[in-house]
């Protein structure tokens, strides 16, 4: 198939292409899907390309990158525990929704503003354990930048509230609960750590 | 007998492909000519991922070239058939032949 009008490939999956650079760590493979795109490639093609090479990375980053995602996994485990020992599952009472509740009440929120209000504290909490947790990544490998890490805590930020969200919809939500944290952190580190071709800490 | 590595065909297609290209084989012209040949598309990736592990096994070799604008500022990565790689790909040859000689003429067996 091929292209008749934009001579740019698709924003969105460029976007996607430019945050997955490191996963794919390959920026020529994205180099060459820009340049057959605007040889005449649809923007169709291009998005398969894009799907398709970020699912191959998959396997490889597994296996190059197992020291981070153990770091991540520990993590998301950890704010999944501390979750997990705050909240009433399975009947099990908890003080923390009637703490929401009276905060909400007693600053005048009522639903849905306290729903929203619920999912950004809790967005809150678990992007200051995140963030806690990538700063410590960075420090040990010296790989401190503050702008870096401040785009990366904006990706963590947006990540966590789009997940709490979603997460809302699945009934046994508190099985999910590590998940968010962990994509979380695995791609922060990823952007952060991204352009800098000297170190790739495992 | 022999042990050690084997080429898959995506491999031995790949392998085939950089001799057909010689100095000119990046990304977008190896997925083309796969392309061509096979009358298949070809995801980027999967070239990648299989070039990838063919260097790892010391059949091919890689290095980049200068960032382009039309490329997003983005190298190309050139890649070639090292000693090893073209020992393997005559030996893959010579099996592949072996093996058809063995095999009665397809047009008119029951295949």
């Amino acid at each position: 198939m091929r292209r008749a009008n934009s001579p740019e490939p698709p924003r969105m999956a460029t976007w996607l292409l430019e945050q997955f650079s490191p996963v794919l760590e390959n920026a020529p493979l994205a180099g060459d899907l820009i340049e057959a795109f605007k040889q005449g490639r649809s923007a169709s093609w291009y998005w398969r390309q894009v799907f398709w090479s970020l699912l191959v990375a998959l396997p490889n980053l597994l296996r190059k990158k197992w020291g981070c995602l153990a770091y991540a996994v520990s993590w998301g485990g950890f704010i999944s525990a501390a979750w997990i020992s705050m909240l009433p599952i399975h009947g099990r009472g908890s003080a923390l929704p009637l703490v929401f509740t009276l905060l909400a009440k007693g600053w005048g929120i009522e639903w849905p503003w306290s729903m929203v209000y619920q999912i950004a504290f809790v967005t809150a909490f678990e992007a200051m354990i995140v963030a806690f947790a990538l700063g410590a990544y960075l420090a040990f490998f010296r790989i401190w930048k503050p702008r870096k890490f401040l785009q990366a805590l904006i990706l963590v930020i947006a990540v966590l509230a789009i997940s709490n969200v979603a997460i809302l919809g699945i009934p046994d939500w508190w099985v999910v609960l590590s998940i968010p944290s962990m994509v979380a952190l695995l791609l922060s580190m990823w952007t952060a750590n991204r352009g800098n071709t000297s170190r790739h800490p495992s | 007998m022999k042990t050690g590595h084997h080429l898959s065909d995506f491999e031995l297609i790949a392998m085939l492909v950089l001799l057909r290209l010689g100095e000119d084989a990046y990304g977008v012209p190896i997925a083309r000519e796969i392309e061509e040949q096979t009358k298949r598309e070809v995801k980027l990736g999967s070239v990648y991922a299989a070039l990838e592990r063919l260097e790892e096994k010391g059949f091919v070799a890689s290095e980049l070239g200068q960032p382009t604008q039309e490329r997003g500022g983005r190298a190309k990565r050139y890649f070639h058939i090292t000693q090893q790689g073209m020992r393997e790909v005559r030996e893959t040859r010579r099996t592949l032949i072996r093996l058809w000689q063995g095999i009665p003429d397809l047009k008119r067996g029951p295949l």
